[in-house]
Formats: structure tokens, sequence, C-alpha cells
């Protein structure tokens, strides 16, 4: 879908919270509990809800 | 009531990710810093109204009666944040994001362009920019919580 920017070009978010977020991802991703099915249902369905092409 | 409806969200967090698991304690530690950062990135008064509204939304009991220490806002007006369209308690930023938090939990692909200029209106590019983030992390943690709770008899 394509939409207008919404903020400017160029807006920062607070490092620390970038980095956060970031983190949070990266430690998740890095998790190896969960099969690799299940794992990948999750991100197709997350990624849908939040209207995400990639 | 199971055995986690008594605890804070901190506390079921530490609970569940506080194990031997190879990688939990990595997520525990950075679910502590994302709160952290959240809290640093934002108003304080906003963002605790806009959590105790996600609680209320998603029928999170714990959260919606937990407060966060230092937001300064009044008991009174945290309990009546439902009726904040109506309710003269509530500033002009308050219910600017107020409604996009609404719309963020309900439906966040279908957000309008308005909603975003309405906050923005109060906040500038760059607080809007943390306070979704922020709001992101607020609401992950409620939906985590909710998810715990009813796998491990919270609720």
């Amino acid at each position: 879908m394509d939409r207008a920017r919404r903020v400017a070009a160029g807006t920062p978010t607070d490092p620390a919270l970038r980095r956060a977020i970031g983190g949070c991802a990266a430690a998740t991703v890095r998790l190896a509990t969960v099969d690799p099915v299940t794992t990948e249902i999750v991100r197709m369905r997350c990624a849908h809800h939040h209207d995400c092409g990639t | 009531m199971g055995t986690l409806a008594m605890l804070t969200t901190d506390e079921v967090i530490d609970r569940v990710l506080g194990t031997e698991t190879p990688g939990h304690g990595d997520v525990r530690e950075q679910l502590r810093a994302a709160r952290d950062a959240a809290w640093a990135a934002t108003s304080p008064r906003l963002l605790e109204l806009c959590r105790v509204r996600i609680a209320m939304l998603l029928g999170c009991d714990a959260e919606t009666e937990a407060r966060t220490p230092g937001t300064e806002l009044d008991d009174e007006l945290i309990r009546s944040v439902a009726a904040w369209p109506t309710d003269r308690g509530f500033s002009a930023a308050d219910r600017a994001c107020l409604a996009f938090t609404e719309h963020y939990v309900m439906d966040v692909a279908s957000l309008t362009d308005q909603a975003v200029t309405d906050v923005r209106e109060h906040l500038g590019d760059e607080g809007v920019q943390n306070f979704v983030s922020a709001l992101l992390i607020v609401e992950q943690r409620i939906r985590l919580r909710l998810a715990w709770d009813r796998l491990m008899g919270g609720r």
C-alpha cells in the first residue's frame, strides 16, 4: 500500500529507544527453542498485521 | 486466579524468562532495557494514560490496576481514561494520543493520516516517532503478560 510520509524524512528516534527495540528483536530471533515452521508462521502473521511487505 | 495473577508484569517476565534456558536471560535484559528506554523517551503522563487504556482494551486487569511511579497523574483521572473523549480532565494532547492508541490497538494497519497528524501537532515529528516506539513496547509487554497468564494460569 502506498502512503504519504507521516513524519519528516530523517526524523530520528531516541537512540536508546531504537537500540532497545532492535535489541529485543535480535534477542528474540536468537532463541532456538521454537521450531522454524512456527517461527515463520508467527513472523508472517506479524508482517501482515503490521502491513509490512518485506 | 493462578500463580501469576498477583504478580506485576515485571515479576511475570522475570519468572518466565529467569530460567537457564539458553537465550531467555538475554531477552529478559532486552525487555527491561526497552521498558526503561520507552519511559525515558516519552512523556510519562501520556504513556501512563495510554498504557492503562491498552490494558483496559486488552482485558489485562493487572496492568489496568498497576500504576507507574512518577507520572504525577491523579488516580481518579486514570480510572476515567475510557471517558477521554468527553471528560474535561483530559488535555488536547491526551486526547490525540489516546485516540491514536485505541486505533493502534484495534487495527494498527488502518491507522489514519489524521490520527498521526493530531499527535504530531502536540509532540512534533520526533515526538511522534518516540511515542509510537514506546507504545509498541508497552503494548508488547501487556500482550506477553496476557499470553503467559493464559498459558501458566494467571487468570
